[in-house]
């Protein structure tokens, strides 16, 4: 066994304006490439069916876009930031309804590290470190013709699959009341429906509730829980390692290291990260104290 | 050592890659290939889990069998998810377009296709029109030649 081990990743998409291409290749020749389907026509399809259930606005959307650019201003690492308006983003060029412009990603470069350490590397090297209390994953089929209809087990426009790794991470860590034991939720937001979408699965709020609650600032830094003090990956997507940024900015909230942008009293965070066409999803919670044997 | 900005731009090397493939239609998918000529959306079946595949799968991903026969899907179905592009996609035919997942009747899954026939003057009505619920029919190309887009959807 190791006593320490690095975590390491980089990503320079940015280096080609062919991203959208490279990535398209995830989809099915046969019958998915001949029409426009790609990663924001199909998160934007899940989008549209989310609002239209759920009564959520364009405008909603938009002031967590705002939320999360102004978040962003305080993070040194962050790629898109500063200071807009629900009609900054409304006025921005609609690219697959719902999604404007401002309601997608960057594509970033950058890289990340971590460096997980046994109890006898913690004692020599850190003195306020960030546990590790839960992770969960899980895959799903990559159809999503199959994840949107009324046989499938965890449906993909309310973001259901996301209830299996969260379930798994919170019962390890002692989670059973998020909304009031958990500070910080570094959720994988490539696109503006994509964060609080996951916070309702996993058990923040009740499903359809999570943009009434934007409204009224639960997500903000000094709100009930805040939602990507970094900004997100709204904000900055270096795919490759855009989770493990999650998973750093989490453990960074929990150690104290955020700088800028950290909230106060943090004792868990959560991070989640989410591939492929949305079929891969993971959830981590970081926390002041380890787990109790029992 | 410092390196000026100009010496940086000289430092990007441009490389254009292109990459050629010929997929193979296998069992499956050339069956389906082969309905479409025929006029016909086929999809697959598993009779363990009673689960219809479109598009067909050679093997049913909940009982892990293989799907054991043909059903030829309805001529209707209904909208289960939907958007309209409006920017940023090189595709054959020219934005603003709408695209949706149609679970067809008689099949489980959904698959997409264009929905054609709407009027694109305001994409805030089109959206209304095409949201999911609504019913749709399929619609043959005059000749179609075995490809997914011999088919799209219109308005039921």
């Amino acid at each position: 066994m190791f006593r320490t081990v690095m975590i390491v990743g980089a990503e320079r998409i940015s280096e080609t304006p062919d991203a959208q291409k490279v990535l398209n290749q995830i989809f099915d020749p046969f019958y998915e490439k001949d029409m426009p389907l790609q990663t924001i026509t199909s998160v934007a399809m899940m989008a549209c069916a989310y609002m239209h259930r759920h009564g959520v606005t364009q405008e909603d959307l938009a002031s967590l876009v705002v939320r999360q650019r102004k978040n962003a201003l305080s993070n040194p690492h962050a790629h898109l930031k500063g200071i807009i308006t629900i009609d900054d983003v409304m006025a921005s060029p609609m690219i697959a309804y719902p999604f404007k412009l401002f309601d997608c990603c960057p594509r970033s470069s950058g890289s990340a590290a971590m460096i997980l350490g046994n109890m006898d590397a913690v004692r020599e090297y850190q003195t306020r470190p960030a546990f590790i209390t839960g992770v969960g994953a899980v895959s799903d089929s990559n159809w999503i013709g199959d994840r949107i209809v009324p046989t499938t087990e965890h449906d993909f426009i309310d973001w259901k699959l996301m209830r299996v790794p969260g379930k798994k991470s919170f019962e390890s860590a002692g989670i059973t009341d998020p909304i009031n034991q958990v500070q910080v939720a570094e959720v994988y937001d490539a696109f503006s429906i994509q964060g609080l979408t996951q916070l309702e699965q996993l058990g923040f709020c009740a499903s359809g509730k999570a943009f009434q609650l934007e409204r009224e600032g639960a997500w903000e830094m000094d709100g009930m829980v805040a939602v990507c003090p970094s900004g997100g990956t709204l904000c900055t997507n270096p795919i490759a390692v855009a989770g493990l940024v999650r998973a750093i900015e989490a453990a960074d909230q929990v150690m104290g290291n955020a700088g800028a942008h950290q909230v106060s009293g943090v004792q868990n965070a959560i991070a989640t990260a989410v591939g492929g066409i949305a079929q891969f999803l993971t959830c981590s919670v970081f926390s002041t104290d380890h787990i109790t044997e029992h | 050592m410092s390196i000026s900005p100009r010496q940086i731009v000289g430092q990007v090397m441009t490389e254009e890659v292109t990459l050629r493939y010929d997929y193979a239609l296998g069992e499956v998918a050339g069956k389906f290939m082969d309905g479409l000529r025929d006029r016909k959306i086929l999809a697959t079946r598993c009779s363990k889990s009673a689960m219809v595949y479109l598009p067909p799968r050679a093997f049913c991903e909940r009982s892990f069998e293989k799907c054991d026969s043909w059903v030829e899907a309805g001529t209707e179905g209904v909208i289960e998810s939907s958007t309209i592009v409006v920017r940023g996609f090189e595709g054959s035919r020219p934005p603003p377009i709408a695209i949706a997942f149609v679970r067809l009747d008689g099949v489980d899954s959904a698959i997409a296709n264009y929905i054609d026939g709407i009027d694109m003057s305001n994409v805030d009505m089109a959206m209304k029109k095409i949201m999911p619920g609504t019913r749709v029919r399929v619609e043959f190309i005059p000749e179609p030649e075995g490809r997914v887009t011999d088919f799209h959807f219109v308005l039921a």
